[in-house]
């Protein structure tokens, strides 16, 4: 019988586009990334030298670099999670077959495709100061006085950050819930039923439980794709105030064209792929069980 | 047979094809490429669009080829064009910009491009800001002076004579303070003043002028040093006046103009844009007269009786990379020099057209008050007030510490730590 394998040639020829594909713009710029960050880097000097660790340990010594990871993990950490919970309530709900399941289906997967900038703007003007949906919600319930800045005090503004993250993950996350969900065998359900099992029992105990790996994964997937966002407190908060909505993304670049300190901007980034690949892989070790 | 009639068809048409490029070649020896954003908007268009036809009409065979640049890509994109050595020959930038290009060696010494009547013909001041190590590296095409604009209907409610904005900077102060205290008005409350104190770098750059106006700088001997007893009140005088209820918190520039145009602040720093963007964001309700809704004065004098301000030009250059530069700086010769097409640029966009004095002394420019208060203003506008390729990072760290401030930190506990970073950071 014919095999692919046994044509070396062919096989060569096959996999060659995509190998220089993935090494000319995946496996070059992380590779010169981490290079970088071992040198002086900067478009100010006409050549930059290997200065070794020198990077890194003024990172490790900078203040805003441990409060920006603390911000970005914050953020994007709570937001997974919130975005997580929502996007499961609301599958769940869709897969119910309640009345015009597919209608809400796709109008909650319209966020997905508004652009992040248009919802900056949107989310902008949903904690605007004087005409925000927010205070004009709370003052007219009576539950404020004095109109809040949600988007410049710090506490408030990284929680509007974080919700504004999660709004804008639930719709990819709640489609792969839904097709998880859709995925889980019939008659499992069926013998739970015959079991005794109620709605909720059948919902924790053996619908949840089977689309956990699912889940897991797609937290993981949604979480470093944040990692990546920086529109939102760029356009939303410019990281401010005093910071606390400055997330890794933002700094690296601040730190390339605002300071052309294109080695540090490097070793932040390298950092970030590091823990990253890290957690990534103590995630998938300890938290996704073995089916 | 078939395959060598095929082979003989494609080759004479590549023939004719090599011939008639090759004449097209000829018609058009050379093209210059000028990158920059006027060319998006409809205000500058006309302008860019007359431009175009008298330079290619002035030097037949060369193609004017506009890149459409966004304002907020301009810098990266000059910047990483020229590392990789493929820029436009003009390049349009704002004067904060010019150092860091000039520092990657991305400009054109202008000064033998340019003749000495029409070096002469800018402000020295702009000159000395835009020269970098002795050289000429860029020329204001539209001069933007930050002045003082004030609403008059405001002024007049809160008891105050529109005819006669503040001079000092207690007394603008107070006229702030008496205007924060007008009634709510179209669904939020009143402010003196609008300034701008979100952590953009752009924020920081705009206090400078409140340095100035409490006796100092933000340089020492060209030397970038925020930490001085001027850098210190004036951010006193910030917080006070936002911790006052006296200004918004956090805004930026779009969130300051617009709470101007809805008449909600008494006081707002802005160039010779600000005519245009109250009249548009107000839908054409405020007028911009002497005696009309909106009026433009010189800033506030510091306690010496000086007054200085800074300036935020788009400013024009030629590529250190192009291999025309004749024909490059005859387009800014062009856009900045021409009658027709700066009396064009300020009908339409009512921007200061050129940096020619000759130009803004007459004509349309020079009967036009409000445009006169700004050419007024440029012998002591300072468009580069930090002449440093790291200008943002700057900035960057003074706005942070003008947020710290105005929470309630020590003015001058912060400004050594501000300090610090920025040393810390030029020094890498």
């Amino acid at each position: 019988m014919y095999s692919i394998k046994n044509n070396k040639v062919l096989l060569l020829a096959l996999c060659l586009p995509a190998t220089l594909i993935v090494a000319v713009f995946i496996i070059y710029p992380i590779a010169n990334g981490v290079y970088m960050s071992f040198t002086d880097a900067s478009p100010l000097r006409p050549n930059s030298k290997f200065v070794g660790l020198e990077n890194y340990r003024y990172l490790f010594k900078d203040d805003v670099y441990w409060q920006v990871l603390g911000n970005t993990l914050l953020i994007i950490g709570l937001a997974t999670i919130l975005a997580m919970v929502i996007s499961i309530g609301l599958a769940l709900l869709l897969n119910n077959a309640i009345r015009f399941s597919g209608l809400y289906r796709s109008l909650i997967f319209q966020t997905w495709v508004v652009p992040w900038i248009v919802i900056a703007i949107l989310w902008g003007w949903i904690f605007n100061t004087d005409y925000g949906l927010v205070n004009g919600t709370l003052a007219q319930y009576g539950l404020i006085e004095k109109q809040i800045d949600w988007l410049f005090t710090g506490r408030y503004a990284q929680w509007a950050i974080i919700l504004c993250f999660a709004w804008r993950s639930i719709p990819f996350l709640m489609v792969i819930m839904l097709a998880a969900l859709q995925g889980v065998s019939s008659e499992v359900l069926d013998a739970a039923e015959v079991d005794g099992a109620r709605y909720w029992q059948k919902t924790f105990k053996v619908t949840l439980p089977l689309i956990q790996n699912i889940s897991l994964a797609a937290a993981l997937m949604q979480g470093v794709r944040m990692f990546q966002e920086m529109t939102l407190p760029f356009v939303l908060t410019e990281g401010g105030p005093m910071n606390s909505t400055m997330v890794l993304s933002m700094y690296s670049y601040n730190l390339a064209f605002d300071s052309w300190d294109f080695a540090l901007a490097a070793t932040v980034g390298s950092l970030w792929l590091v823990m990253l690949v890290l957690f990534g892989a103590f995630y998938l070790k300890t938290v996704v069980r073995e089916m | 047979m078939g395959g060598n009639m095929f082979l003989k068809n494609i080759t004479s048409k590549a023939l004719v094809s090599a011939i008639v490029l090759g004449q097209a070649g000829i018609a058009c020896a050379d093209s210059i490429k000028v990158s920059g954003w006027h060319q998006l908007f409809d205000f500058s268009k006309p302008a860019i669009l007359m431009a175009e036809k008298k330079y290619e009409e002035k030097n037949a065979g060369t193609d004017l080829i506009m890149v459409d640049t966004a304002f907020g890509q301009a810098l990266q994109q000059a910047t990483v064009s020229t590392i990789a050595g493929n820029p436009s020959d003009v390049i349009q930038l704002v004067a904060g910009w010019v150092p860091a290009m000039a520092e990657i060696g991305g400009l054109q010494p202008l000064d033998n491009l340019l003749t000495q009547d029409e070096i002469n013909s800018i402000p020295k001041t702009s000159r000395d800001a835009l020269s970098w190590e002795g050289n000429l590296v860029a020329v204001p095409w539209n001069p933007g002076p930050i002045l003082m604009h004030y609403n008059r209907n405001l002024m007049k409610e809160a008891g105050l004579d529109p005819d006669n904005p503040p001079k000092t900077w207690p007394e603008l102060k107070e006229a702030v303070m008496a205007i924060c205290k007008l009634p709510e008005r179209n669904g939020g409350s009143v402010y003196g003043v609008a300034l701008r104190t979100s952590q953009n770098p752009n924020s920081a750059q705009w206090s400078i002028p409140i340095v100035y106006g409490h006796g100092g700088d933000v340089q020492v001997d060209n030397v970038p040093g925020v930490n001085n007893k001027s850098v210190s009140s004036a951010l006193d005088w910030i917080a006070d006046v936002v911790n006052s209820n006296c200004s918004p918190v956090g805004f930026g520039f779009a969130e300051t103009r617009t709470l101007f145009a809805q008449e909600r602040a008494g006081f707002i720093f802005e160039g010779p844009w600000g005519r245009g963007l109250v009249k548009n964001m107000s839908d054409g309700k405020l007028t911009v007269e002497p005696d009309g809704d909106v009026w433009v004065s010189q800033m506030p004098a510091a306690p010496d009786g000086n007054v200085r301000t800074i300036g935020n030009p788009i400013v024009a250059t030629v590529s250190s990379k192009t291999k025309n530069p004749e024909l490059a700086v005859d387009f800014i010769r062009t856009v900045l020099f021409d009658k027709d097409i700066t009396d064009e640029f300020f009908t339409s966009s009512g921007l200061l057209p050129s940096s020619s004095m000759d130009i803004l002394g007459s004509g349309i420019v020079g009967a036009d008050a409000y445009a006169q208060l700004f050419v007024d203003a440029l012998p002591f506008t300072y468009d580069t007030p930090i002449k440093s390729s790291k200008f943002n990072m700057i900035m960057g760290e003074l706005a942070i510490g003008m947020q710290e401030v105005i929470s309630g930190a020590n003015a001058d506990e912060v400004l050594v730590e501000v300090q610090a970073k920025i040393e810390s950071k030029l020094k890498r």
